[in-house]
């Protein structure tokens, strides 16, 4: 046997490739099911053109994908074999009045084998964005041509399979919006409704503590004594509450504004313990701090870092059971210090792992959780590391307790050789 | 002179060991020791004896022996909250006809609902009024208070 088949030539990648599969793939066309609209147009070009086939084809890294079809059993074939993939390649529609006649086509398996194809006419789809992703395109077994009326009208119903494109997009674009404004709106009430609690029970126990003091109605000089102290801690709790609303918000309009200088991250660590000690004490959580060896000095704003590890060690205080300790730690890194703070408590499953820094959201949410709080802390925490150029990392094993780790980049070199 | 006063006048006209075995018992669930202390001494001034516990698990605990006539809970609280508890004591013949009042910081409409609708006979919503709690009881619960 004699190897008759002439030669057929696959078509050259366009210059725009990379961009132009990027923006086909982002009208999340390809491998959907039949609709409608685009069927309608293949409809009618086929009835206008006059043809037995007529295709919305989309020309996809190694494959062209047909959106449409009439006439034609196959959704997809190989791009090399592709007659609209040399179509796309200009801006002009593509009329192949007789494909045994032309080289680039009279060896292609479909031509001499398959659907036998002889006339094809395909205009390019050409996006608002500038790039061809296919076309429209009417297909023959016998040889012809294309009257221009019939070429103009085949150029209307391409340009109409771009605008049916571009709805479609332009629906799940708006659905998805919905959504986000629709989870943020709930996001809204949520804070709301976590403000206006954490707001009443201090207000609860200040507004009852002094209707009791100021009325005379506790005889007892111990329990005027803790009703004086409740008011000044709730009071105290408010204040936390709205510093770190006001914190949450600086930090997400980006207007954290440090006050840098160059300071001992020992001596960081120290302040943020003084300030735990109180709590861990009465929680009757041990607090150790593990000697640290040789460290470098940082440049850093000294009360934001502090109130960072300050809340991190409130968390492992809050998760861990009586008698358990929390350990922090500073060590030397290559590029800075890290801090650590671990606990004994739970634990942190891997499925709530992303909601830690999410605002107002609390690992346990439920109405029986055992730690309270707003939800803010790690967000306050991660936005003071970040605005330091730092980062936040957490270790956990459930039922092994957790790591929170702080990286904070060294400060300008301070000490410089004498000269 | 406050409300209390009048209240406790009434109160005085009884003799001191009628007063003890007639004042009603509240069982309370508050698992913030401030909020705690603030209702205890409230309701002990508007002429209650009170039990306090700190959440719902303990106060399911107590409710048996220390037979309450009403009981007051607190919404979230560790352990078992406000809700479960609720319902629990609905569901058990001993405290079934035990008044409950939810006392919570959970404010909106649709909370209120929601403790109502789990057999609560009453709401009050924190910050509550120390002054007048007694008298918001018995607003509620008439002569069960």
């Amino acid at each position: 046997m004699t190897d008759a088949t002439p030669p057929y030539q696959p078509a050259p990648v366009p210059p725009d490739e990379p961009a132009r599969l990027a923006e086909l793939h982002a009208y999340r066309i390809l491998d959907t099911p039949p609709e409608r609209a685009f069927d309608d147009l293949t409809a009618l070009a086929s009835s206008i053109a006059g043809t037995p086939i007529a295709l919305v084809s989309l020309i996809d890294a190694g494959r062209q994908w047909f959106k449409s079809r009439v006439g034609l059993d196959s959704t997809e074939t190989p791009r090399e074999i592709s007659f609209c993939a040399h179509a796309i390649l200009g801006s002009h529609p593509l009329v192949v009045e007789d494909a045994t006649r032309d080289p680039r086509f009279a060896g292609n398996p479909d031509v001499v084998g398959g659907e036998r194809i002889r006339f094809y006419s395909g205009t390019p789809l050409e996006s608002p964005g500038g790039h061809r992703l296919g076309t429209l395109c009417v297909i023959d077994r016998v040889p012809r041509t294309v009257s221009p009326q019939v070429g103009a009208a085949l150029n209307i119903i391409a340009r109409q399979v771009v605008t049916q494109l571009e709805l479609r997009k332009a629906g799940f674009e708006l659905r998805e919006q919905s959504a986000r404004l629709g989870a943020m709106s709930r996001m809204k009430d949520e804070f709301v409704s976590i403000v206006s609690h954490e707001l009443r029970t201090p207000l609860t126990a200040i507004k009852g503590s002094l209707q009791l003091l100021i009325e005379g109605a506790v005889d007892d000089e111990d329990e005027r004594a803790h009703l004086q102290t409740a008011a000044l801690s709730s009071t105290e709790r408010l204040i936390r509450l709205v510093n770190d609303i006001l914190d949450v918000s600086k930090i997400e309009a980006g207007a954290l504004q440090l006050r840098r200088r160059t300071v001992d991250p020992r001596t960081l660590v120290e302040t943020a313990v003084q300030g735990i000690a109180e709590v861990a004490r009465a929680a009757g959580v041990g607090l150790r701090v593990e000697p640290a060896g040789e460290l470098p000095t940082i440049d850093a704003d000294a009360d934001r870092v502090v109130q960072a590890l300050v809340n991190l060690m409130s968390n492992a205080v809050k998760v861990s059971r009586e008698g358990t300790t929390v350990v922090v730690g500073v060590t030397r890194e290559e590029d800075g210090v890290r801090f650590d703070v671990r606990d004994e408590g739970p634990g942190i499953p891997a499925e709530s792992m992303d909601r830690l820094f999410r605002k107002f959201s609390q690992l346990d949410s439920s109405d029986a959780r055992r730690v309270g709080g707003t939800g803010l802390g790690l967000v306050i925490t991660q936005g003071i590391v970040e605005q330091h150029g730092g980062r936040i990392s957490v270790e956990s094993r459930p039922g092994a307790g957790s790591t929170f780790t702080i990286h904070l980049p060294a400060g300008p070199a301070r000490s410089v050789a004498p000269v | 002179m406050g409300r209390d006063d009048a209240q406790g006048l009434r109160h005085a006209v009884l003799t001191y060991d009628v007063v003890v075995t007639t004042a009603k018992l509240i069982l309370l669930a508050e698992d913030d020791p401030d909020i705690q202390l603030v209702a205890r001494l409230a309701l002990k001034k508007a002429g209650y004896r009170v039990v306090a516990t700190s959440n719902g698990a303990e106060l399911l605990a107590r409710a048996a022996e220390e037979k309450p006539d009403i009981i007051i809970l607190d919404w979230m609280m560790p352990e078992m909250d406000g809700p479960t508890t609720c319902l629990k004591l609905r569901e058990n013949p001993d405290t079934a006809d035990v008044p409950i009042v939810f006392m919570t910081a959970k404010s909106q409409g649709f909370e209120i609902e929601r403790g109502l609708s789990l057999g609560a006979a009453g709401y009050i919503v924190k910050p509550f009024d120390a002054l007048t709690l007694g008298a918001q009881l018995r607003d509620l619960l008439g002569d069960r208070a």
